[in-house]
């Protein structure tokens, strides 16, 4: 298990780290924490030609609040994301997803860009894009379009990042004074991957929950946006929780959904109202309500 | 002959190993730390990706072209040079098996080695290895025991009708007749996971050739030296004198690493061929496709009882899945044998039956792993026991009471034919009801009760762990290539210091600790300051290996008695120069002292006189030297037992198992190092619940394994394994030297049916049963689905 | 023949180094074959065993995740490093009383991940040092005295704290 040679790249900023990955051939990539990627070339299921390292790049790491948003930086670490005050304060459903994804080693490497980025269908990170509809930022050289993460996401590993683009920041919306948030996510093991996890933030008013977002991880190659939980749960008194959620037939709509040693597609299939059940109830929680 | 020593000094403490200093400062040195002789070449190996197939051809041509690339060879090539190994020699009930290190023409299992290159570079290595090109004609696959012993199934070895090598029957007197007039007969059908031993270190070997000397000397990850040493000089026939193999450090074993592997024997065969040093690390994807895997058996049980909840009768129809070749030293019947006589257990039923087979498959082959047959073997007899409790309307543990082979039943000879003179299974099961607070579990849990989206249930295992078997076991269980034996030399150095040897090896165990605790017993000095050592033919005594908790009562009766004669001696010599009788001697703090009186002698004394180093001769008589040797072979088996105890929460939601709290009543005999002992069985439950509730190994219908990574094997972590209340128990056996039991594998053997049992009862009153592990959270989820409705 | 290698120059426990290293060398192997640091160990290559945790500017980090020329300036710590005078370190110490190294393999990437823990906070539940413990497998001790021990750890180290207060 060791790795292909490739060529090395140390950008010291993103404009350098743009210029290398254009003049770089289409199987070079640019390498963020590494903690997905670099499995994957030691195993020898990926091989990139050229490695562009963003380490350097100071100007790809910072975190700002601005106009109702929070822009995180690609490099910026899981970790620091996960502790940082900023982040805690304006969206901390981005944190309390960072806390479940990988260890503390893996996220003093690992990246916000680098996890978006990689696609991986358990990603917590993604589940809560594609929930607070957060935008993804991708550049080339000369060019930077922004992509709802309802768009971002292909297939598993697969997204709409070009040869020649990268992503240098993720747009999460500043959430409401008054949301509650909470993720939620089951495993075979007590703290390991995921096999099915939901991304949820609300608002109560007047006792009824007046604003919801939902998405699911894991049950499909992409993260999957529960919008028709959202709606039958949209007005709800929070006694209505379990049997709103019972009312929608098929909350996955029609969804690719996996199937692998963790569990069948039917299985996932189970798992997402009873999860979206508990998240809500975890967040309504957190505001000292009684569900 | 043994001294039974009331009081102990050193034997029974909970001494803080001698191994650790060390291993914490990162200065271990596993076979891939170990500096590497210049010129030193690194192997690799060409793997099937296929399960069965001819090899129509091999073509190296590019690889041999590739940077870094020293030399490739396929079979053709090198098994000239290399015997074929016989794990099992033909003798009545057996048939002879047969497997070359590198197949000629057909390959069994994906992962069975095609040729090998050999390169300067580990990096280069592996690019070199892509680019070697193999065609195969695709043979028909078999991969479960279904599919092989079904009629006109693809034959795995040519030679082995039916793809069955051992099947063996047993039958008390009188079995069909009690089974027939039982009140009630419950059965099921209990299926383990196929499972890896995942040793956090892979396997690894590093082979070093002295053309000058003709002398081979190889490092190897190996739990079994000297059984390396002596299949290396028949397969490469060479003389034994001239190999040497050393274990070094080893990273974890579990009976995986107890076999003969082919990459060991081309290391050494390869190194002997360039004359210079071959080495091969195995990584995690080698690791799980080409390691022994374990378990993957089918238990048909049945259990046939009384009204009033006797068990009368066990039926049991065992099949194994061996996968592709048997393995050296064990053969094709430890699995098969193992899991038929391990069932009886705890439970003194008077009537066993058992029909038990050996099954080839197309997939890697299945090797001893911590355990062997017994977690399932009792998983199977505690989940009847469970339906059969649940049929008669008898509470759970009054059936296991009514049942537990009892003090007053002592010595007992079980249905299967195993004696054992102690076994505390009622004492055992009380202390464990109380560690685990059972009629408080009961008292808060209301059968059926959900709480916080959780049902709650306590599982109690009552089992039995074979430990420390002889030569006289071995060979009745058909094991000719296993000795049973083990052996220790004990010596005084000229300046009286204490040094061990002892043939073992050791991963992990404590070996040092414990060995250096008995000598210290019988020597009067602290065991910090005896040094012993393991693992290297050159330097220690001809011994079986470390494997089937066997260390403590076999190679400690060796230490034992070595150590008592040597402490003979140092009491003869000094007895003669201080003018007393040898029995008026006592070693105390590292002197010899005549009892009641101020007269001593240092050892330093006595090493000197033992060494002619002073003025004082040694007695008329004695041999120079303070070395002695000795080898113990017990007498047949030791059975050790314990109770576990487990508290599970099983989420209704998502069918997710839990363990909340562990407890276990552990008996070993006569401890060494109690703080060791619960080493050992936390080591051994965690295990058990990897086991029953996440690891599998997986392999497709085509025979491809599914599992090659840990993000697919999934082990347990911290988050998954509660902390473990023990209380121990200590059995007077003088079946054993030293009163000493195994206890390396109780603790998986326990936990498995613990957490099952756990399981069993969290379902209540729905009414079912879990009978295949493991227990993953969509099996359970269906279980509960009909109450959930 | 091993492609174009790239100077690094970085401290490893307090000693500096200078090598040229291909671009594809991971780290774990540069501090295992070509600075003979051969604490730390390689259990998977694929980041999930933690074996090969090390210490990368005082945050730890998978070494087989890393390459080496990636840490070219850092400042890295290793198991060898934990102890640099005769004692052992107060973690080292408590896996020693606790018995909670059997094999010794993970052993490392156990301590280093420890250490990180008791440097953020001294006073973790039981619950906190089982989830940061939780991306290194152990397969000898079950993790009972490991977790034991590094409970333990922590209160040495705030016994230490309070009388150097004293």
């Amino acid at each position: 298990m060791k790795p292909k040679a490739f060529r090395y790249h140390r950008p010291a900023d993103k404009a350098d780290a743009l210029r290398m990955l254009a003049e770089e051939d289409e199987d070079a990539r640019p390498l963020a924490g590494g903690q997905s990627l670099v499995p994957l070339m030691n195993l020898r299921f990926a091989a990139p030609s050229a490695l562009i390292d963003l380490n350097a790049c100071a100007d790809l790491a910072t975190i700002t609040v601005a106009d109702g948003v929070l822009e995180i930086g690609a490099m910026v670490r899981q970790r620091e994301a996960e502790l940082s005050p900023v982040v805690i304060e304006a969206c901390p459903l981005v944190a309390e997803a960072l806390a479940l994804n990988g260890h503390p080693a893996t996220r003093h490497r690992g990246t916000v860009g680098g996890t978006i980025a990689h696609a991986d269908p358990v990603a917590e990170l993604s589940g809560v894009a594609v929930a607070l509809d957060a935008e993804i930022v991708i550049e080339r050289q000369g060019g930077r379009r922004t992509v709802p993460a309802a768009d971002f996401f292909l297939d598993a590993l697969t997204t709409v990042v070009e040869p020649g683009e990268m992503v240098t920041a993720v747009r999460f919306p500043v959430l409401a004074p008054g949301t509650v948030t909470a993720f939620v996510e089951t495993g075979m093991r007590g703290h390991g991957l995921a096999v099915a996890g939901i991304a949820a933030a609300l608002r109560i008013a007047g006792g009824r929950i007046d604003w919801v977002r939902l998405a699911a991880i894991g049950v499909s190659p992409v993260p999957v946006r529960l919008a028709a939980l959202e709606e039958a749960l949209t007005g709800r008194a929070l006694g209505e929780v379990e049997s709103a959620i019972a009312g929608v037939a098929d909350p996955l709509g029609d969804a690719d959904l996996l199937d692998n040693l963790e569990g069948s597609s039917a299985y996932r299939r189970e798992l997402v109202p009873t999860l979206v059940a508990r998240a809500v109830r975890v967040a309504v929680d957190k505001m000292g309500v009684a569900a | 002959m043994s001294d039974p020593r009331p009081v102990f000094r050193h034997i029974g403490r909970p001494v803080p190993r001698q191994e650790d200093d060390r291993l914490l400062r990162g200065y271990g040195a596993y076979v891939d730390d170990l500096p590497e002789p210049p010129g030193t070449l690194y192997l690799g190996c060409v793997r099937s990706p296929v399960a069965h197939a001819r090899i129509l051809s091999i073509d190296l041509a590019e690889a041999l072209q590739m940077p870094g690339v020293v030399a490739g060879y396929t079979a053709a090539d090198l098994t000239p040079s290399i015997r074929t190994m016989e794990p099992d020699r033909p003798k009545p009930g057996y048939k002879a098996t047969f497997r070359d290190v590198m197949p000629t023409d057909r390959v069994r299992y994906v992962g069975d080695t095609v040729a090998v290159l050999l390169a300067e570079d580990p990096y280069l290595l592996e690019d070199a290895l892509e680019t070697v090109f193999v065609d195969y004609e695709a043979l028909p696959v078999v991969v479960s025991i279904e599919d092989a012993i079904a009629e006109g199934a693809a034959a795995v070895h040519d030679d082995i009708e039916g793809n069955i090598p051992f099947a063996g029957e047993y039958k008390t007197e009188g079995f069909d007749a009690v089974f027939a007039s039982a009140h009630l007969v419950v059965k099921d059908t209990f299926r383990s996971a196929r499972m890896a031993g995942v040793s956090l270190e892979p396997r690894g070997v590093m082979a070093s050739y002295d053309k000058g000397k003709g002398a081979l000397t190889l490092w190897s990850s190996t739990q079994i030296p000297h059984l390396l040493q002596a299949s290396l000089g028949e397969l490469l026939d060479m003389a034994e004198s001239r190999i040497r193999v050393v274990a070094p450090d080893v990273g974890g074993g579990f009976g995986i690493k107890a076999h003969v592997y082919p990459e060991e024997v081309i290391a050494a065969a390869l190194a002997r061929r360039h004359g210079g040093t071959v080495k091969w690390i195995g990584d995690r994807q080698d690791d799980f496709v080409t390691s022994t895997h374990a378990r993957d058996y089918r238990y048909d049980v049945e259990m046939a009882l009384a009204q009033d909840g006797t068990i009368l009768a066990v039926r049991n129809r065992l099949h194994v899945n061996i996968g592709a070749y048997a393995c050296f030293p064990f053969g094709s019947s430890a699995e098969a044998g193992g899991g038929a006589i391990y069932l009886p257990g705890a439970y003194k039923f008077a009537h066993y039956a058992y029909a038990t087979h050996s099954v080839f498959t197309n997939t890697a082959p299945v090797g001893v792993y911590r355990g062997v047959a017994a977690p399932i073997a009792h998983f199977a007899q505690e989940g009847l026991i469970d339906r059969a409790a649940a049929a008669l309307g008898i509470d759970k543990l009054e059936m296991r009471r009514k049942n537990l082979v009892q003090p007053e039943d002592l010595p007992f000879t079980n249905a299967a034919g195993i004696t054992s003179d102690t076994q505390s299974h009622a004492a055992c099961l009380e202390q464990a009801l109380a560690a685990i607070d059972y009629d408080g579990f009961r008292r808060d849990h209301p059968r059926g009760e959900i709480r916080d989206g959780k049902r709650y249930g306590i599982g109690i295992a009552c089992i039995t762990e074979h430990t420390g078997q002889g030569a006289s076991r071995y060979r009745t269980r058909g094991l000719h290539r296993v000795p049973g034996f083990e052996g220790a030399t004990v010596r005084m150095t000229a300046d009286g210091r204490l040094v061990a040897a002892v043939s073992q090896s050791t991963q992990g165990q404590g070996h040092l600790t414990v060995f250096a605790q008995i000598i210290a017993e019988h020597l009067g000095i602290d065991p910090s300051a005896i040094s012993v050592e393991e693992g290297d033919t050159a330097t220690t005594p001809f011994g079986s290996g470390t494997f089937a908790s066997r260390a403590a009562v076999v190679a400690g009766g060796a230490v034992f008695r070595a150590s008592e004669a040597l402490a003979a001696k140092l009491k003869r010599i000094a007895g003669h120069h201080l003018e007393v009788a040898p029995e008026d001697v006592e070693l105390v703090d590292g002197e010899a002292r005549v009892a009641g009186s101020d007269m001593t002698m240092s050892f330093r004394e006595l090493a000197a006189i033992a060494h002619s180093l002073e003025a004082r001769p040694l007695p008329d008589g004695e041999e120079y030297g303070l070395e002695s040797r000795a080898f113990y072979d017990p007498p047949n088996v030791s059975i050790a037992n314990a109770v576990h105890a487990a508290v599970v929460s099983v989420d209704v939601g998502t069918g997710r198992v839990a363990v909340e709290r562990y407890a276990v009543a552990h008996d070993c005999g006569r401890m060494i190092n109690p703080m060791l002992v619960a080493g050992q069985v936390h080591g051994g439950v965690a295990q058990g619940i990897g086991e029953a509730l996440m690891e599998a190994v997986v392999y497709d219908e085509d025979g491809q394994l599914l599992t090659t990574q840990l993000l697919d094997y999934l082990l347990p972590s911290t988050c998954d394994i509660p902390d473990i209340t023990m209380a121990h128990i200590e059995s007077e056996t003088d079946a054993t030297l030293g009163g000493f039991k195994g206890a390396g594998e109780g603790g998986v053997i326990g936990a498995v049916p613990a957490v099952a049992g756990a399981v069993n009862d969290a379902l209540g009153e729905t009414g079912a049963f879990v009978n295949q592990l493991p227990l993953r959270p969509e099996t359970i989820l269906a279980l509960l689905r009909p109450v959930a409705d | 023949m091993t492609g174009d290698k790239i100077d690094i120059s970085v401290t490893v426990n307090g000693r500096r180094y200078r090598r040229a290293v291909e671009p594809r060398r991971l780290l774990a192997d540069f501090l295992r074959y070509d600075l003979r640091l051969t604490g730390t160990h390689v259990g998977c290559a694929h980041g999930v065993c933690g074996a090969c945790t090390v210490s990368i500017d005082g945050r730890t980090a998978r070494s087989c995740l890393t390459f080496a020329v990636q840490v070219d300036g850092a400042e890295l710590e290793t198991v060898e490093g934990l102890a640099p005078d005769a004692e052992l370190s107060a973690i080292q110490a408590a896996f020693h009383r606790n018995h909670a190294l059997q094999c010794g393999f993970c052993t490392p990437g156990f301590l280093m991940a420890a250490r990180q823990l008791l440097a953020e906070t001294l006073t973790p539940t039981e619950e906190e040092v089982r989830t940061a413990l939780s991306g290194n497998l152990c397969r000898c001790t079950g993790y009972v005295n490991i977790v034991r021990a590094v409970m333990s750890a922590a209160e040495d180290l705030r016994a230490n704290r309070e009388a150097s207060h004293v």
